[in-house]
């Protein structure tokens, strides 16, 4: 072994308590750099970037983000509903390939209960050739029952499953004044995980959200309440959404100039992310700020490993002294001291990668919990990389101080004070 | 026998607390043969170590010429001196100056992985000479005064050195264990060939060798100093 390797790892092992601590500190920091940048690029990602199924909603006027929150992630209340024939209409269009209505406003345990048609299990892909599918035996609701199919994070958390019964409640979460409808619905279909929000949700038929008591149809102009086995006319019905595959990216441009208009009383919001991305922007400083913070604990490990290394430096003198009568250069044990930052710095990161690994699985379920979006621990960012480096850098640097005063050790001197 | 140690009107003079310039060294000559063993007196603070240091390399003089092992140090830069000290020079101090992270064995490694490069062989050979062969393992803390400069005596050896510079090398030993140290330190300087040039103010120290000078006289810096 080269005795420069040798004297650094007996240093380190001979400081065994203070390499520990130091090594505790790089490691938070690089796990906590790593985890900014991946938990923000993945947040994007999901959110703004990521195969969403639909390319744009066409909701009540209002925000397109309000409009895409409310029923992509199933986040936010619904800004408002639109009447049943302009989803006909649009159905009818032929620059739409897929249009899927929405009706929402009820929950279970702060799940909410989607309203919606069979298009949803048949045709609909929440990603690129991915349908939904049920966990053996489950099924598709049917339309004429009250039926309902949940998602895969739904039954974990509630405890659905195939064969229970349950009632929604009113509004779009739990709370003290939940009242629960009279209707009872029953589970018929459980669906395997997919990552995305619709894990967090109840598929129900949009006619339950139509009979649930205690709705009021508008989509007349007028209140209209069907009565047990009364046919509802379409100009009685009302949607939240009406969840759109477009024909092409064209197609949105002109669906946007027809129907996001006020005199149609209508939004499309499209693309979808987009409207997230622009969220996002707006929350952009929040992000600037986090990275600012996690550049700050970077110095502050870097300075913990020129301080640690600086206390010894008095200690080590003697050490250094005996090594120079030994034949050592002034470069040698400079290069130790180096070495010793650059190691402490590298072997930091490395843990740092467990420590954004930590991070990023408490993350990652916060994150799941609260909209359904899957975060992967071990995603590949950019930042798994140049943070170990960036690191190795810092903490050489932070070496240099204490290896100039290891240089600059007085041998006779050192020596004759011992 | 060629000389392996030659210098000529070397000084050296440090500046005191009040800001004069003090000579502490001024030699006008002295001379030690390949192999040789010499005893130099001094009382203390005379500049034993100092003279012991400008040897090493550790301290430039201020003038004079000083050559070891054929070549001038003035004409050595600082890292062509510590190459000379790795491979051409032994040190043996009064407080053994092992480090404690290491071994008995990997001190003695240490002492000659700068210069001729590491052999634990070699090294385990000199510890089983000195005596130590059941200590290889141990800390210079779990070793006792008399082992601890024995290791240092092998250490010395360690870079199959031509001259060995010892500093009062049992001032912290006790009589029996000085004597003892002593002996081991020349009859093992001598199996290695190794020219020996010992400072101490312990008259039965300096007793033991046939060669003795005394730094105050051969040092024109002592003169008129309170002997």
């Amino acid at each position: 072994m080269s005795p420069v390797f040798l004297i650094v790892q007996r240093s380190l092992r001979q400081h065994a308590l203070s390499t520990a601590v130091t090594l505790a500190s790089v490691a938070l920091a690089a796990g906590l750099v790593m985890a900014v940048f991946s938990v923000a690029r993945q947040s994007r990602l999901a959110f703004a970037g990521g195969p969403l199924g639909y390319d744009a909603v066409l909701g009540a006027r209002g925000s397109d983000l309000q409009l895409v929150l409310n029923t992509v992630f199933h986040l936010e209340t619904s800004p408002g509903n639109i009447p049943w024939h302009l989803y006909e209409e649009i159905a009818a269009d032929p620059l739409v390939a897929l249009a899927v209505p929405y009706a929402v406003g009820d929950h279970f345990k702060g799940f909410r209960v989607v309203g919606t048609d069979a298009k949803i299990f048949d045709e609909f892909e929440y990603s690129a050739g991915q349908r939904f599918e049920f966990a053996p035996p489950g099924r598709p609701f049917d339309i004429s029952r009250r039926e309902a199919v949940i998602g895969a994070a739904v039954a974990r958390e509630t405890g659905l499953s195939l064969g229970s019964h349950f009632q929604p409640s009113h509004g779009v979460a739990a709370g003290p004044a939940d009242h629960a409808h009279d209707e009872e619905y029953a589970v018929v279909g459980v669906l395997e995980s997919t990552g995305s929000p619709s894990d967090r949700v109840i598929w129900i038929p949009i006619e339950g959200i139509f009979r649930m008591s205690g709705h009021e149809l508008f989509g007349s102009g007028e209140s209209f309440v069907p009565a047990d086995g009364e046919p509802i006319a379409d100009e009685h019905k009302q949607l939240s959404a009406v969840m759109l595959k477009l024909e092409g990216r064209g197609a949105g441009f002109k669906l946007k100039g027809k129907y996001s208009r006020a005199s149609r009383g209508a939004t499309l919001a499209w693309p979808i992310s987009e409207s997230v991305g622009k969220l996002f922007n707006k929350l952009g400083w929040v992000q600037r700020v986090l990275e600012l913070v996690a550049y700050l604990v970077v110095v502050v490990a870097a300075g913990s490993i020129l301080a640690s290394l600086y206390n010894t430096m008095n200690e080590r003198r003697r050490e250094f002294a005996i090594l120079r009568t030994l034949g050592a250069r002034r470069s040698t044990v400079s290069a130790v001291i180096i070495l010793e930052a650059a190691a402490i710095a590298l072997a930091g990161s490395l843990l740092g990668l467990l420590v954004q690994a930590g991070i990023m699985a408490v993350a990652a379920r916060v994150v799941a919990a609260e909209t359904g979006v899957a975060l992967e621990v071990w995603a590949w960012h950019p930042a798994l990389v140049w943070t170990p480096l960036g690191l190795v850098v810092l903490g050489t640097a932070a070496g240099i101080l204490p290896a100039l005063k290891a240089y600059s050790t007085d041998v006779a001197l050192t020596l004759a004070r011992t | 026998m060629p000389p392996i140690l030659q210098l000529t009107d070397l000084k050296k003079s440090f500046k005191a607390p009040d800001g004069e310039s003090q000579l502490v060294i001024d030699v006008p000559e002295f001379h030690l043969e390949a192999g040789a063993q010499v005893a130099l007196a001094g009382r203390s603070g005379s500049g034993k170590t100092t003279f012991l240091n400008l040897i090493a390399g550790l301290l430039t003089p201020d003038s004079g010429r000083l050559e070891v092992c054929g070549r001038e140090l003035s004409s050595l830069s600082e890292s062509e001196r510590d190459v000379m000290r790795a491979k051409d020079v032994g040190y043996v101090f009064q407080t053994f100056n092992l480090l404690g992270a290491y071994s008995a064995l990997e001190n003695v490694a240490l002492g000659m992985l700068f210069g001729a490069g590491g052999d634990l062989d070699f090294a385990r050979e000199l510890l089983v000479e000195v005596g130590l062969e059941d200590r290889l393992q141990y800390r210079p803390h779990e070793l006792s005064s008399g082992q601890r400069q024995r290791v240092a005596v092998a250490r010395a050896l360690a870079s199959r050195p031509a001259l060995v510079l010892a500093d009062e090398p049992t001032g912290s030993l006790d009589t029996q264990h000085a004597a003892a140290a002593l002996a081991l330190l020349r009859a093992a300087c001598e199996r290695h060939s190794a020219a020996l040039l010992l400072v101490s103010h312990d008259p039965e120290i300096l007793l033991a060798f046939d060669r003795r000078l005394d730094l105050d006289e051969i040092n024109r810096a002592a003169e008129g100093a309170p002997q």
